[in-house]
């Protein structure tokens, strides 16, 4: 079956530096709060994620918000978790998905549930990400869904997944990578990055092993708004937020600047990163302010392909 | 009667003064030189320092803990060893170092390498295999602790410059260590070692190895009658001297006590040794494990627990902790309770101490002395919460008179019943039964007045 | 072995009302290793059951039959006259034991004192924590014998996720990370190259999810019915 590519895989296999950000959709039913979020970033990204039930939280489905977007002229990349679902939703999922023209997907554990608002909840994980990964691609490639019976029509998504480089052990989120990417995925985007030295010595390890020439690596990088904002960030499990950061909040007179100022340092450091080909700029709770960002940073305005 | 006194304490010149006071003979030493020594007690004034086994066998100190029961104290003094001095952990357990003291060591070291000190540790065999070993040893090598397995060590000591010397070799290299301060579990086979063994609670198993498979060396926690330890960091200070005399009280009667013949017999006669029912036990090793005095032995034919009567001293311990109401004591003589239910308060007071302060204040307590029902116990922490649970049908309060901390010859029982104590009265105030309180008095047998005041506060309201 | 942990006591006391003779039936086995429903567990409910009545002026009379298993027909024959010598049964078994002793006898009503909670075994005395999942399938040769199904809160078979730090899970600093334990294990076997493996979805009907389970051994289950 013939398709046009993805604009945000066109734009890495072009070699171009790519540009996201995150959509979080609403607590809600309204769909003109995803067209709002969508509209700022016309133009400014080439792709958005769009997020799945982030920390457990229920939300707007990824699917339905990134399907709003993409009405704003603004691609989503879709978020699926293997918490919520099993495989049948799952697949089910992503013919819908494709069907209603989305073309991006990222495929990640997802929070447990126990820090969201309905811990109650049975949690699924039938399936992992690596497992999902290579049964999607599988899918892709040989139109045989997991159960073994085929799909005439399958999809042809443009496959991603995440990498934390400060879990520990290192190594073994290194390996974890490589399984990914053996699995299938295309691209993948980091855990938001703060400490450099850390993140030096994970590139090195993946670019040992030539993840970097098998899969577009994005950096990610949060953009904080307030002390508090970074505050919490250093209390995530699985981040490591130097301590100077928050020093630099404190001591600032305009805190907002500061964040932004922060971002687009940390921004100029990753891009000449051997093996990073994007950006992914997580701005929660600020998404306005991605524009001014990338903007600022130097990368508008965006390809057109 | 000779008593030694270890430590190298201020508190020393009381404790001998005391000792004389009781006309037995007092030795103040810095170790134990058991080649010639004639030892009827050990009063410990410091958590032991140092051992060394010099080449001809004899000893200098005693082996220190390596567990988490060192103390202020102890940690002050490796704090105040100067930077550049290194710190060695030496384990040698013959074969195999049991997991429990592995791990215990290896926290040792982790926290003397955090505080910025060059900790060796040296051990034949480094074996984290379970649950949290490994996490241990990975933190502990983190924060700088040098491993070393070796084949072959030996340690020596130079008296004059006090500071040891360990050489050892790990199959590639030799190396030798010069430190001042070794925290050291070797138990060598020395025939020395019988006579003071025998008061520091260990025991030579048949093949030559000293029994110590769950308490190692641990001199300054003997449960075992005939080794004390004042701990200097509970003296207040200022008060040194009546602290002192208070304890040795306790302390002289229990020497003299244990001196008389037939004391172990007077123990069953009184108290009657536990014994395992083999068709009720499931075998779960919790009194094996809750055990202080290593009284307990597996059966594998009758798949069950079996007492060793040598080492049980009576407590009653694991009567309170067997799930499956297993043991009972047999042979012992009838100091049962007095079962009148007409009386709202029970008291069970610990034979170690506090029952003779409650007989002591007992009359005085006028018109309350006909209100209470009394029971003496071997040890405080053997009255469980079903016991409790049970008394409550009857009584309105619980009283559990026991040993004040860390004069426990069972070593915890004061916490125990603290901890019983508080299970059975949550018990009941969960399930919206007014009324019921268990409490817990600790007072030695010197103490009467703490007892008096607390007895009559809780009388009173 | 299976772990449980007593209910709280005020439920069980309530769930007792209005009988007046109860029978506490205690077990001797599993739940006696975990301190939860042996005999001294039924005795200290007892006194509590038997307390409370008193307190309130009822007239309730409460006994402990002590059954060395629940689960097992020629055991809980022994002491059926005992069982069934009164109102009701307070079965201080895990699960297991409770419908045993209800599916026995069916006109009395049997009730749990017991939160049955998993398999597992105690890492030191009065501690126990989870250890397998009774998946139907055992993986342990694969993890160095750390079960990622049961000690992994999400049940990743490619772990681990992003959250594992300082070799804890992220959803509770008390809980280690089971990958990075396995990691750590199969370094010290030297089977690191396990994982490099990519484990397939794996099949969950051998769990739970195909329905309850059960084993048959038709060489000493001889059965007419083929």
């Amino acid at each position: 079956m013939d398709y046009e590519k993805s604009n945000f895989q066109k734009v890495l296999e072009a070699g171009k530096f790519a540009i996201t950000a995150e959509i979080g959709p609403p607590m809600s039913a309204d769909a003109e709060n995803v067209r709002e979020k969508a509209r700022e970033l016309a133009g400014v990204v080439d792709a958005a994620n769009v997020t799945d039930n982030q920390t457990a939280i229920v939300r707007m489905s990824s699917i339905a918000a990134a399907y709003l977007s993409q009405g704003e002229g603004v691609e989503g990349i879709v978020q699926m978790t293997m918490r919520d679902r099993n495989r049948l939703a799952m697949q089910a999922d992503i013919l819908g998905a494709w069907a209603l023209g989305l073309k991006n997907l990222l495929v990640l554990s997802g929070d447990h549930q126990t820090f969201g608002n309905h811990p109650q909840s049975k949690n699924v994980f039938d399936v992992d990400t690596i497992q999902f990964l290579q049964a999607i691609n599988r899918l892709q490639e040989d139109g045989v869904f997991m159960g073994g019976s085929k799909c005439k029509h399958p999809p042809k998504f443009f496959l991603g997944a995440t990498v934390n480089p400060f879990a520990d052990p290192l190594e073994l989120q290194v390996i974890r990578l490589e399984k990914k990417i053996d699995a299938g995925a295309r691209f993948i985007q980091t855990q938001c990055i703060y400490d450099l030295e850390r993140f030096d010595r994970f590139m090195d390890m993946a670019r040992a092993r030539g993840l970097h020439e098998r899969a577009y690596m994005q950096a990610g990088i949060f953009v904080n708004k307030s002390l508090k904002s970074i505050q919490m960030t250093q209390l995530v499990a699985g981040m490591s937020v130097p301590d100077e950061y928050v020093k630099r909040f404190e001591q600032a007179e305009d805190v907002q600047a500061e964040g932004i100022k922060i971002a687009v340092e940390l921004i100029a450091k990753l891009k000449g990163v051997d093996g990073i080909k994007g950006m992914h700029i997580m701005a929660v709770g600020w998404e306005d302010i991605v524009p001014e960002i990338v903007k600022q940073a130097g990368f508008l305005p965006r390809p057109i392909l | 009667m000779s008593v030694w006194i270890l430590g190298n304490n201020n508190l020393n010149a009381e404790v001998e003064r005391c000792v004389v006071a009781a006309g037995m003979d007092a030795v103040v030493a810095d170790g134990v030189d058991r080649r010639n020594a004639v030892i009827d007690a050990v009063i410990i004034t410091e958590p032991p320092r140092i051992v060394a086994l010099g080449e001809d066998g004899a000893e200098y100190g005693l082996a220190s803990p390596t567990t988490n029961l060192m103390d202020d104290a102890e940690v002050e003094r490796v704090e105040s060893l100067k930077t550049n001095d290194k710190i060695a952990i030496l384990l040698d357990y013959g074969e195999e170092t049991p997991e429990y003291i592995a791990a215990k060591a290896i926290r040792t070291a982790k926290r003397f390498a955090g505080k910025k000190k060059e900790v060796v540790f040296l051990s034949k065999v480094v074996k984290c295999g379970y649950g949290g070993g490994e996490q241990e040893y990975l933190a502990a090598r983190d924060a700088g602790v040098v491993f070393v397995k070796y084949e072959e060590a030996s340690i020596s000591y130079d008296e004059e410059a006090d500071s040891f010397t360990i050489k050892a070799n790990d199959g590639v290299l030799d190396m030798e260590i010069e430190t001042p301060y070794v925290l050291s579990a070797v138990v060598r086979d020395i025939p020395e070692l019988e006579k003071i063994s025998k008061k520091l609670r260990l025991y030579k198993r048949a093949d030559g190895r000293v029994n110590d498979d769950r308490f190692f060396l641990h001199p300054a926690f003997s449960t075992r009658r005939g080794v004390y330890y004042l701990n200097p960091a509970l003296v207040a200070k200022g008060s040194e001297r009546d602290a002192v005399q208070r304890v040795m009280l306790s302390v002289i009667a229990d020497i003299k006590a244990a001196a008389v013949p037939g004391y172990e017999q007077e123990i069953v006669r009184r108290w009657g040794i536990p014994e395992v029912d083999a068709g009720k036990c499931a075998f779960c090793y919790s009194c094996y494990r809750a055990c202080t005095h290593g009284a307990f032995e597996p059966d594998a034919e009758a798949s069950a627990m079996k007492v060793v009567e040598g080492l049980c001293q009576a407590c009653g311990t694991c009567v309170a902790i067997c799930p499956g109401e297993a043991i009972a004591r047999k042979g012992g003589g009838d100091l049962a309770m007095t079962g009148d239910v007409s009386k709202k308060i029970k008291v069970y007071c610990c034979e170690n101490g506090a029952a003779e302060a409650f007989d002591g204040v007992l009359p005085s307590l006028g018109e309350y002395a006909g209100t209470i029902d009394s029971e003496r116990v071997a040890c405080g922490g053997s009255v469980s919460a079903d016991i409790l649970a049970n008394d409550f049908i009857d009584y309105d309060t619980i009283i559990i008179a026991c040993c004040i901390e860390d004069a426990c010859r069972h070593m915890d029982g004061d916490r125990r019943a603290c901890k019983q104590a508080e299970r059975a009265t949550e018990l009941f105030q969960k399930a919206s039964i007014d009324g019921k309180r268990a409490i817990v008095i600790q007072a030695s047998h010197a103490m009467e007045n703490v007892m008096k005041d607390k007895l009559l506060s809780i009388l009173e309201g | 072995m299976i772990v449980a942990e007593q209910k709280p006591i005020n439920e069980i006391v309530d769930s007792l009302n209005g009988f007046g003779r109860i029978v506490i039936a205690s077990c001797g086995t599993c739940v006696t290793v975990c301190m939860a429903g042996g005999e001294k567990e039924a005795l200290a409910v007892r006194g509590v059951v038997e307390a409370d009545a008193k307190a309130k002026g009822e007239d309730v009379s409460v006994s402990v039959v002590n059954l060395k298993r629940q689960c097992d027909d020629e055991f809980v024959d022994d002491l059926e006259d005992e069982l069934l010598d009164g109102d009701v049964i307070l079965s201080m078994a895990c699960g297991v034991g409770v419908q045993f002793l209800a599916d026995k006898y069916p006109g009395r009503l049997v009730l749990p004192a017991l939160n049955t909670k998993f398999y597992g075994a105690a890492k030191e005395l009065g501690y126990w924590t989870e250890l397998c999942a009774g998946c139907g399938n055992c993986l342990l040769e694969k993890t160095g014998g750390i079960c990622p199904i049961a000690r992994c809160s999400k049940s990743i078979l490619n772990g681990p996720c992003g959250g594992s730090q300082d070799s804890k899970c992220e959803i509770d600093a008390e809980i280690d990370c089971a990958w990075h334990l396995i990691y750590d294990r199969l370094s010290e076997l030297g089977q690191l190259d396990r994982l490099n493996e990519i484990y397939e979805p794996r099949d969950w009907r051998t769990n739970r999810d195909g329905g309850p389970r059960s084993v048959r051994k038709d060489d000493v289950n001889i059965s007419d019915s083929e």
